[in-house]
């Protein structure tokens, strides 16, 4: 058994030792330039110190809470099917008098895009009050979003602070952008605990031929440069490069799917196993391409 | 160290964090217990920080990822309540973060991976709320909850950091 206790001291460290090095480049006079390049290294050594505690920290909490919700995991996973092909709000709700009081928002879940905050309460949604007469609150929303499309808006109306307001939240097409959607093995689910939590997100896992690459979202303005109003642009790519992406190039779509910001873009290559081959979209010099690109085996991504 | 405070580079507020800090202005009060534990996180970092600063020119000191796997010790258990409000002040820290454009793939995928995992302990979380769940199992939820968050949190800020030191 692990502490977790040990895991946020070394995150804490991590992120000392990251501010440390930030604030060592930002408080320093001019100095040669290999002396720049060694704060650089630094910090990007404390920021890959900082990931990886962070992902064992998630492991290690999906291993402890393992053994108390096992069952519930399961049952979860076997009745309510997962998030594929489902719209979800993103959001922890309790019922109280005044409706479904938001305990937590998911982190980039749709509720929280459209600005639902922790503490507020919902107490209609889609002209239902969810008030009143039995069922729940909590059991009223549930029914209405069980028939609310991927794709489609469902308009909340909240309590905030003693005041109502109204917010319009958009569902993720096809199940999501967001979450759902970067399970193509759901029939079988990765979240299913057997004790060994180590396959708890591939994205982690699948990530390695990517790492070293940097990548920002286009703006329409900075997408004038490129020839294309969206995407994302590859700023930066891995000196031993062996995938066919240069720096410069725009990523219009993997396989069909859009990547709307880094994260999503990892979440969709991650989808793809080793050894399989994709098709990626891209703007090289303003003249659109298509790149086919086959995902390193594990033991070359290892070894790379 | 007063130089070092100095030289720090303005930071231009994020897109969307003024409506956010507004809307959160309207919002409820925190009772007190959570806005202490947003001001401990909040300090602890800043005190990390400041204290290197304090210690120039030292490198800083690189943690040993071997400490992430060497102890072996039970995290005490957390009143229920305490879980929810560290998770909402949590969610009021990055609420309040400011974002960086460019990002290193790792970065994206450890974002990625957390928010996913995230993701799912809510949907459990939800499911939970409307079933008869023991609270033993809820709490664990939470704790995964608060821990998940945290891990969020940190990794955040490190890529904000990265972000002023850049500008």
């Amino acid at each position: 058994m692990y502490t977790r206790k040990i895991l946020h001291a070394v995150l804490l460290s991590c992120c000392g030792a990251f501010s440390a090095a930030a604030f060592a480049q930002v408080g320093q006079t001019p100095t040669p330039q290999q002396e720049l390049e060694r704060s650089t290294r630094e910090l990007d050594l404390a920021r890959r110190e900082l990931e990886k505690a962070a992902q064992e920290l998630g492991r290690l909490s999906a291993e402890a809470a393992g053994p108390h919700t096992a069952e519930l995991t399961n049952r979860f996973v076997r009745n309510f099917g997962g998030f594929l092909g489902r719209s979800f709000l993103g959001l922890v709700i309790e019922d109280t008098e005044l409706g479904a009081h938001v305990t937590a928002v998911t982190p980039n879940g749709p509720a929280e895009s459209a600005g639902v905050l922790v503490e507020d309460t919902i107490v209609a949604i889609d002209g239902v009050d969810l008030t009143g007469q039995p069922p729940s609150a909590t059991q009223k929303l549930r029914n209405r979003m069980r028939a609310v499309e991927p794709g489609k808006t469902v308009n909340l109306r909240v309590l905030r602070g003693g005041d109502y307001r109204d917010i319009a939240v958009a569902m993720p097409t096809d199940g999501g952008e967001w979450f759902s959607f970067e399970m193509p093995q759901w029939e079988t689910p990765r979240f299913e605990f057997h004790g060994d939590s180590s396959s708890w997100s591939s994205v982690f896992s699948r990530s390695q031929p990517w790492s070293d690459f940097e990548f920002v979202a286009l703006t329409p303005a900075l997408g004038e440069y490129f020839g294309t109003g969206k995407g994302l642009l590859v700023v930066r790519v891995p000196e031993d490069e062996a995938l066919g992406f240069r720096d410069g190039d725009v990523i219009l779509d993997i396989g069909g799917r859009e990547p709307q910001s880094p994260e999503h873009a990892l979440r969709i290559l991650s989808s793809f196993a080793p050894g399989e081959s994709l098709r990626v979209s891209i703007m090289r010099k303003q003249a659109r391409q298509t790149l086919e690109v086959k995902i390193p085996d594990e033991d070359a991504a290892d070894s790379a | 160290m007063r130089r070092g405070l100095q030289a720090l580079p303005e930071l231009d507020p994020p897109p969307g964090v003024w409506e956010r800090s507004l809307a959160a202005a309207d919002a409820p009060r925190p009772g007190p217990r959570r806005v202490w534990a947003a001001i401990g996180a909040a300090a602890a970092v800043t005190s990390v920080a400041i204290g290197y600063l304090a210690t120039q020119p030292e490198h800083p000191v690189m943690p040993s990822s071997t400490v992430i796997v060497a102890e072996a010790a039970n995290r005490p258990r957390v009143p229920f309540v305490a879980l929810l409000e560290e998770s909402a002040a949590l969610e009021q820290l990055l609420a309040g973060m400011p974002r960086r454009p460019v990002m290193a793939g790792s970065t994206a995928a450890t974002i990625a991976g957390l928010e996913d995992r995230i993701a799912f302990v809510d949907g459990q979380l939800a499911y939970a709320a409307s079933f008869d769940v023991p609270q033993r199992q809820r709490e664990a939820l939470w704790t995964e909850r608060v821990d998940l968050m945290n891990a969020l949190v940190h990794v955040r800020y490190a890529s904000a950091q990265q972000f002023v030191v850049e500008r």
